[in-house]
């Protein structure tokens, strides 16, 4: 028996989306803990539904979906991604070195997802647990319907920020547009500035910053007949 | 689905190379319309006159009756046919409009009369559209291009975007997404005069925003205006003789991503397609937020 390699490149270049997951796949079968993957090309759904805990590290811009429905595998990303950046993780993470598109961490129930610079609408939508930092801009709708977990915005938030959201915590070091339906602003406490200086300083991300706290207003839990006109705006 | 692409150049003195930057930039984006391809480029402008463009796909007698209709009422310096299209060039001081009737009455499928517009659009993917038409090297500074995904209305050469606000020289618009209230507006700008020669809703943004542009909105007037008034989900480009303008609906629902410097603007649905057209500048992209219309002038 030859001694496998942990360690392992594969080039995209030529190879259809499905061969590219395939050969991921085979090689952590193998047990590669270290991947890299060279010229992504903005291909979509690229290392999807993986588990275990390789590092794959992608050397460019990857398109949809890249990391989505994993359970433990951290994936980089040294460019920038579109839509849905690990949409449904339940651990792992993906860390984007660059912008990313639309509905980044979309309903993920665990793991860490980092973006180090702007994203487009709808970031950390029905987020379900784990934890989402943004260090530049988010766009419209951001943290809509987010039930749990946590979602950091190190820059200005758009319009609609945490509409109609459960629980959960969202920390802004810019400005915020607008807020969304029931979402409110308090001064976060000593404890959370100690912790998201933590969790900044683990991802390399600026940690001084003027920090807003949004949370939801509780308003929307329960239907209240007096509170009607609250709804009729959240509708 | 349907991917969108724009291409302008901003730096008078470069050498044209937006039909290129364009093909290239739709054939990266072909998985996110398979169907058709299609450009709207602008060409040396013709002040005496026109240059047509119009589908006569397999009935040849539709091109000889076009090419006589329009030497009986103009002068036609050039015909030119190339796999089912017709390519005019005329001197007249007809419209726009009155021109495309005239070929409309023959047969002709009229996609384009402008100054110096020019659409094709074919069900075809973007590199062989470029080979069939020889649109590689066209002399263009800006233009916009479409892949698409029917989700609506035919899979034909009509029904392929883009498409021409008819009757306004030189107006072009692509699209990615729906126009839920299309069937009310359509009746209204039917009741206004308009003609509109396919089922596809995009088609109405065209119109639309022509009929804005002719009561003196700026194109970034047009444009903001469209946002109140055109229900659905969109990211749209539309392209004048001077430049294009982007927009994409307040609710974000279609993808829409820019690269901007000093010398170019690149728009597309996805990145790589931008990256397609100029080599992969990281970090540089961004997305057009919701709501957010931007134009430029080449």
């Amino acid at each position: 028996m030859g001694s496998v390699s942990t360690d392992v490149t594969i080039d995209c270049e030529g190879l259809a989306t499905r061969e590219i997951n395939t050969r991921i796949r085979a090689a952590l079968g193998e047990g590669a803990t270290e991947l890299t993957v060279l010229n992504p090309a903005g291909r979509h759904n690229l290392a999807v539904a993986l588990d275990g805990d390789p590092r794959i590290t992608f050397e460019g811009t990857v398109g949809y979906f890249v990391g989505a429905l994993g359970m433990g595998p951290n994936i980089v990303v040294n460019g920038n991604a579109g839509w849905s950046v690990g949409a449904d993780i339940m651990g792992g993470g993906v860390h984007v070195h660059g912008n990313a598109g639309s509905s980044v961490a979309a309903s993920i129930r665990g793991g860490l997802i980092v973006v180090d610079g702007d994203v487009g609408a709808r970031a950390a939508i029905a987020l379900k647990g784990g934890t989402v930092v943004i260090g530049g801009k988010a766009g419209y709708m951001t943290g809509f319907m987010m039930q749990t977990g946590t979602l950091v915005i190190g820059g200005d938030a758009g319009d609609g920020l945490g509409d109609s959201m459960y629980t959960g915590d969202i920390f802004v070091g810019g400005e915020i547009a607008s807020l969304g339906a029931d979402a409110v602003v308090r001064d976060p406490t000593d404890e959370e500035l100690g912790r998201l200086r933590e969790l900044l300083t683990s991802v390399g991300h600026e940690v001084e910053r003027p920090w807003k706290h949004v949370t939801s207003g509780g308003n929307l839990w329960h239907f209240e007949k007096e509170k009607y006109e609250l709804w009729k705006e959240a509708f | 689905m349907c991917g969108i692409a724009g291409f302008l150049q901003k730096d008078a003195a470069s050498p044209p190379r937006a039909a290129d930057a364009l093909l290239d930039m739709l054939l990266a984006l072909n998985r996110r319309g398979p169907d058709s391809s299609g450009v709207a480029i602008y060409g040396p402008r013709r002040d005496d006159g026109f240059v047509v463009r119009g589908w006569f796909g397999e009935d040849e007698e539709v091109a000889v009756r076009s090419i006589e209709a329009a030497k009986d009422r103009w002068h036609v310096p050039d015909a030119e046919e190339t796999a089912g299209y017709l390519r005019l060039e005329i001197a007249t001081d007809a419209t726009a409009g009155e021109v495309a009737d005239v070929l409309d009455a023959v047969g002709l499928e009229v996609f384009s009369v402008g100054r110096s517009l020019e659409i094709v659009k074919h069900e075809m993917r973007a590199d062989l559209l470029g080979q069939t038409y020889g649109l590689r090297g066209f002399p263009t500074r800006h233009g916009i291009g479409h892949t698409r995904m029917a989700t609506e209305s035919r899979v034909d050469v009509a029904h392929s975007h883009p498409f021409w606000a008819r009757p306004f020289e030189d107006v072009a618009v692509v699209h990615n997404g729906h126009i839920t209230n299309y069937h009310k507006l359509r009746r209204i700008f039917e009741m206004k005069g308009y003609r509109f020669h396919t089922g596809n809703d995009t088609e109405l943004i065209a119109v639309y925003i022509a009929d804005r542009l002719n009561r003196g909105l700026s194109l970034g007037e047009a444009v903001n205006a469209s946002m109140h008034e055109l229900d659905g989900s969109f990211t749209y480009l539309l392209s004048t003789a001077e430049g294009f303008a982007v927009a994409r609906d307040p609710f974000a629902s279609k993808p829409g991503v820019i690269y901007e410097d000093d010398e170019v603007v690149a728009i597309a649905s996805e990145e790589h397609a931008i990256f397609a057209a100029l080599g992969e500048r990281r970090a540089k992209t961004r997305e057009v937020q919701a709501r957010e219309v931007l134009t430029w002038a080449a």
